[in-house]
């Protein structure tokens, strides 16, 4: 049976916690009669029937047909308005096991909650007016950071930093069109000159929208970096010593190491934390003319890998130095971090200027690795707190591709103005600028609004 | 008295358009206006015309309407207004011959065939026995006149006051008697009325007024038309002047404030905000040391002179002590005081976009009685209730202009959909398609539809085509013609686009520069293309600006495009609102009452939030 958003008559339940084993876990409840409901499985009922909002209750959940105790719990009890979804909520925190959790939520679903649809919270506290999108996504993203860079940056954007920042600069477009529109709707000879701004300010004021617009587009490369991890990948020549340099990392035995070449093949994938960045390092097959299809068919995506990565690092075997191939690569990849391995071995000379010297097998020189890593990453993430204070990060492709067509909007009403094209053609582009941001917050409905947004959040949030 | 199948009531602007159109359309009509000798009276200022409003009239115009026509006979002045300011916001305004102008309207009434005049006062409208539907009139000698349906346009008239300081007089215009009795019927029947009030300033013996003091605003000699039949009339070219208030002028008038009707609270009904009183202007901006006024012509063969910017309902003594005030008026003498009215209006909520009443089918309401102000939004509803008037006696589909066909689209959508509670104007930025509603375009958007529906004239349907068919012919020129050599001899500003498409040239803001410095549109394009010489002004013009402004023509649409899927999307006309679950209040009673048929209309809405609009969104995108 299907059921729809809208019917918002029904209370609603799921897990809010990974499911899984862990120490606790915690179950969402929010919905008409979610309060009343709820303490029809709990001992002492009344307690939480007649508990405050913002209140921790604490007792037994039950099933009341079976009459049995189920968990000993602890309920947080919120009152509409004053919760996440604007409506009375209850969340149970209960022990983590998976058979807890599934008895629990059967017995709530036999009082009439029904379980959540993806996003459904999400979206009963927009509706509720308790939330913008933008917040809400924020939501979405908290809940899947994946490091605390990108715990922090969602944080911040469900504080409303960035909401503020997109609804501050529609609003000085809004008041820059208003400037343009009082030109536009009286006549030049009967407005009088007092009440207007001169166009130099107003110009000057569009230059500094476009250039907030900029800024919080750059941010999410920096954002999304922080959000979904930086993909590192480790590239060079067979046998150079790459899968041994992903198991120093990982500090786990998890790539097949051998001295014959052509050992990797499929590429391999895991999450590292690196000073508070999520790293997404790849092992991948060494790179020659292949011997056989399959590791041709490595090779190729070696080379996939390295175009989509946000930094390489390259490796060759400082015994057997620079060849053909490592040149090609290197030049189109300038920036990849240059790995000389190997140097624990006697016949290694050392790394020319540039070359990081380092040994896979024994560890040495991992340190400067890491560090180089890190001063990479930190250049790319947009130069750390200090720098990016003023303009909150954010890390959703909706926005910034709205963020884009804004700021292609801006920098026409800019080269419109620069060329002296009348204002009722720069006013255009300026509406369509204001427009776009509107798009970001929800303030301006358009359809994939539902389609996408809410789609795409996880259960429970 | 013998029944017609129509009846408009109130010879103001709206009442002669929807007469007109009527008429025009076959419909066996009767005006029944207050008094004859009143039709087509300019209430207010002695011009037609302006920002949007002129591209308003020239809309009118295109649809076979009359005012175009009216302007352009009766004209004193003519001017281009926003000349600097890019072609979508320019627009044609004329300073007009107010008896003239109303002795011309009564005269295209009186000359219409199927059309009669009666001087009465409509005091109550007679439904049908089942309440449905409007079957005739109800007049102040007891007289009853049945119709199909009826057009009312009462203006400033219905149970209107009139205030100059601490007095109070009943009239809808200074020595015009208001027509008591109809707003309070209505009211009684139910119909959502309520109160607005306006303001005009005083009118100046001229002869009084030491005019070498002031600076004067001429008229442009360019031949400028609203009507595209583009006859030249021989009409006089008068100046207006300008002068400044003062410290002292704002003195004596924040010392009569006291004694002012709208600050000691005897006025209820909201004024226009951007059309304020000067006493308005000096409390809401004490830091301004002046304000711009202007005087104007009443008329060629008249004394009388309107101070434009003064609207006042001060008493008279500090009226004319503020006047006294004023530079090269230090000895003016007052023939008609300033002053202000107050009058019923209809929430036009209660309309569709027909113009026809929600509450009583047949019933069309047009002009001020729906909250606007201003002669050419009046003349617009006048000329669409008209037509859908008519056509609701053949069983036919009503005609709606789209927001992004017409200014007149928009101001009915307006509207009805926002419902103003204070006098609603026409303004450029109220427009979506600015850039599309251009005042020189107005035929090429509308006369087609003018002509299927019957209302367009032969001479008018001839004209058009060959207007047309010259615009195709120089665009076609243009785009099949390549910058030369030459051409940079005689344009340097087109050296960047040698070689270039002479059409995509032509968007080069620098070539538009030169456009606007040539004498005409026509000089300049024959100086490239020779040919260009044997096309009417109007047609060259069009086919320049459509060039120059090509690029953001087709941005807008693209904005305008994106926003339309929800735009249109259509919400049933049965639909039940509170069939949405969690619909906020509010949301829910302003939706019953407008009923959008659109969700961009619910969306313009007041008291709709984004959220309610949300909910409104999937229930009918997904039929759920
Ligand atoms: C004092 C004043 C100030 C104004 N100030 C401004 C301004 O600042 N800016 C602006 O844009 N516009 C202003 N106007 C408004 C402008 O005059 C109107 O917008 C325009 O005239 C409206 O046209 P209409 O056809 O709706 O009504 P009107 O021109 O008012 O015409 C209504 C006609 O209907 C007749 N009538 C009314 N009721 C009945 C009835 N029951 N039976 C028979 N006949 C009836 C009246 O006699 C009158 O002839 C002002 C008007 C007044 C009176
Ligand atoms: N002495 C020494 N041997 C190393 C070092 N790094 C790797 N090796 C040896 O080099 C051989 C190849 O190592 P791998 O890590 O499998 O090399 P690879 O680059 O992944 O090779 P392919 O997967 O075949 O492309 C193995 O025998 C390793 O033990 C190092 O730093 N010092
Ligand atoms: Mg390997």
């Amino acid at each position: 049976m299907s059921r729809s958003y809208l019917d918002r008559g029904r209370p609603i339940a799921a897990l809010a916690t990974v499911p899984g084993r862990s120490a606790l876990a915690v179950i969402r409840c929010s919905g008409p009669r979610t309060i009343e409901l709820c303490a029809q499985c709990f001992s002492p009922a009344t307690a939480l029937a007649s508990a405050p909002g913002y209140s921790m209750v604490h007792g037994w959940f039950n099933d009341p047909r079976k009459d049995e105790r189920i968990d000993e719990v602890l309920a947080a009890v919120f009152r509409a308005p004053h919760s996440f979804t604007g409506e009375d909520s209850v969340e149970l925190y209960c022990h983590g096991s998976s058979a807890v959790v599934a008895r629990v939520l059967v017995v709530l679903e036999e009082r009439g909650f029904s379980p959540a649809l993806p996003g459904e919270f999400s979206f009963r506290a927009f509706i509720n007016g308790k939330t913008d999108l933008v917040k809400a996504e924020a939501v979405n993203e908290l809940a899947s950071a994946n490091c605390e860079a990108a715990r922090q940056d969602a944080l911040e954007r469900l504080s409303g930093t960035l909401s503020k920042a997109y609804k501050d600069l529609r609003d000085d477009l809004l008041d820059l069109l208003a400037e343009l529109e009082a030109r536009l709707d009286y006549p030049s000879d009967e407005i009088e000159d007092e009440e207007l701004e001169p166009e130099s300010g107003l110009f000057a004021r569009l230059q500094s929208c476009r250039d907030r617009v900029r800024r919080l587009a750059e941010g999410y490369i920096a954002g999304k970096l922080r959000q979904e991890g930086a993909l590192v990948v480790v590239a060079g020549r067979p046998n150079a010593g790459k899968s041994s340099l992903f198991n120093l990392v990982l500090r786990e035995e998890r790539a097949i190491v051998s001295s014959e070449p052509g050992t990797t093949r499929d590429w391999l994938e895991v999450w590292v934390e690196l000073s508070g960045y999520a790293l997404r390092l790849v092992d991948t097959a060494g790179l020659r003319q292949a011997l056989g299809e399959i590791e041709a068919e490595g090779v190729k995506r070696s080379l996939e890998l390295s175009a989509r990565a946000e930094l390489v690092l390259y490796m060759v075997d400082g015994r057997k130095g620079l060849s053909e191939e490592d040149l090609t690569y290197l030049e189109r990849y300038p920036e990849a971090i240059k790995l000389w391995n190997k140097i624990d071995l006697d016949e290694c000379p050392e790394p020319p200027p540039g070359w990081l010297g380092l040994s896979a097998k024994k560890g040495a020189g991992l340190p400067e690795l890491e560090a180089a890593i890190r001063e990479r990453l930190f250049a790319i993430a947009g130069g750390g707190a200090a720098s990016q204070k003023e303009t909150p990060r954010l890390a959703n492709a909706r926005q910034k591709t709205l963020l884009d067509q804004c700021l292609a909007a801006l920098d026409s009403a800019q080269a419109a103005a620069a060329r002296g094209l009348p204002l009722d053609a720069l006013a255009l582009d300026i509406r369509e600028a204001a427009d776009y941001l509107g798009q970001i917050s929800g303030e301006i409905t358009s359809d994939e609004i539902f389609d996408r947004i809410f789609g795409a959040f996880c259960l429970g949030k | 008295m013998g029944d017609y199948e129509a009846i408009v009531i109130g010879g103001g602007h709206a009442g002669i358009e929807a007469a007109l159109a009527l008429a025009r359309l076959g419909a066996k009509s009767l005006l029944i206006t207050q008094n004859p000798d009143n039709i087509g009276k300019m209430s207010c200022n002695p011009a037609i015309g302006g920002l949007a409003k002129g591209n308003l009239v020239r809309e009118i115009d295109a649809l076979g309407g009359q005012m175009g026509i009216l302007a352009d006979a009766s004209s004193l002045q003519l001017r281009m207004l926003n000349l600097s300011r890019g072609a979508a916001v320019q627009a044609p305004r004329a300073q007009s011959d107010k008896a003239l102008y109303s002795e011309l309207a009564r005269r295209s009434l009186e000359d219409q065939p199927n059309l009669s005049i009666l001087m009465d006062t409509v005091v109550d409208i007679i439904p049908s026995s089942d309440g449905r539907r409007i079957e005739g009139v109800l007049t102040e000698r007891g007289i009853t006149i049945g119709a199909k349906v009826v057009v009312l346009t009462t203006g400033t008239f219905m149970e209107a006051k009139l205030f100059i300081g601490q007095w109070i007089g009943p009239g809808g215009r200074l020595g015009e008697p208001a027509a008591v009795g109809l707003g309070s019927a209505l009211r009684s029947r139910g119909f959502p009325v309520d109160r607005m009030k306006t303001g005009t300033p005083a009118r100046i013996a001229a002869s009084s007024i030491d005019f070498s003091r002031l600076d004067v605003q001429q008229g442009e000699t360019k031949p400028i038309f609203f009507s595209f039949l583009e006859k030249e009339y021989q009409r006089p070219n008068l100046p207006c002047y300008i002068l400044w208030t003062s410290e002292k002028t704002h003195e004596v008038i924040r010392g009569g404030l006291d004694r002012s009707p709208l600050f000691s609270g005897q006025i209820v009904g909201k004024g226009p905000r951007y059309c304020p009183s000067i006493e308005d202007k000096v409390v809401r901006f004490p830091d301004r040391s002046k304000h711009q006024a202007f005087i104007e012509p009443e008329g060629q063969y008249t004394n009388e002179v309107y101070l434009n910017g003064l609207s006042s309902s001060l008493p008279e003594d500090v009226q004319l002590a503020f006047y006294h005030s004023l530079p090269g008026l230090e000895n003016a003498r007052i023939v008609r005081p300033a002053y202000a009215v107050e009058y019923d209006y209809l929430e036009a909520a209660s309309l569709y976009a027909s113009l026809e009443s929600k509450l009583l089918s047949g019933l069309y309401v047009a002009g001020q009685t729906n909250g606007t102000s201003g002669y050419e939004e009046a003349a617009a509803q006048g000329l669409m209730a008209g037509i859908n008037a008519r056509r609701k006696l053949d069983g036919l589909e009503p005609v709606i202009l789209s927001r992004d066909e017409a200014y007149i689209g928009v101001l009915i959508d307006d509207l009805v959909t926002l419902s103003p509670k204070e006098p609603y104007r026409m303004f450029t930025s109220r427009a979506e398609r600015r850039l599309a509603l251009r005042h020189d375009s107005a035929d090429l958007r509308l006369t087609p539809l003018g002509i299927s529906l019957g209302l367009v004239s032969e001479e008018r349907k001839d004209k058009f085509e060959k207007r047309k068919n010259g615009i195709d012919e120089i665009q076609h020129l243009i785009s099949s013609r390549r910058v030369r050599k030459a051409d940079i001899d005689t344009i340097e500003a087109l050296r960047p686009h040698l070689g270039e498409s002479l059409e995509v040239a032509l968007r080069d803001p620098f070539l538009g520069k030169v456009m606007d410095e040539s004498a005409s549109a026509r000089d300049f394009m024959s100086r490239l293309i020779p040919e260009a010489k044997e096309y009417p002004e109007s047609s060259t013009q069009t086919a320049l600006l459509e060039a120059r402004y090509k690029g953001y023509l087709e941005k807008e649409s693209r904005i305008a495009s994106r926003l339309d899927r929800s735009e249109r999307l259509r919400i049933p006309s049965d639909f039940d609102y509170r069939a949405i679950p969690g619909l906020s209040k509010e949301a829910m009673e302003k939706l019953e009452a407008v009923k959008p048929l659109t969700l961009g209309q619910a969306a313009r809405v007041t008291g709709v939030r984004k959220s309610d609009l949300a909910l409104l969104y999937i229930v009918v995108s997904r039929g759920t």
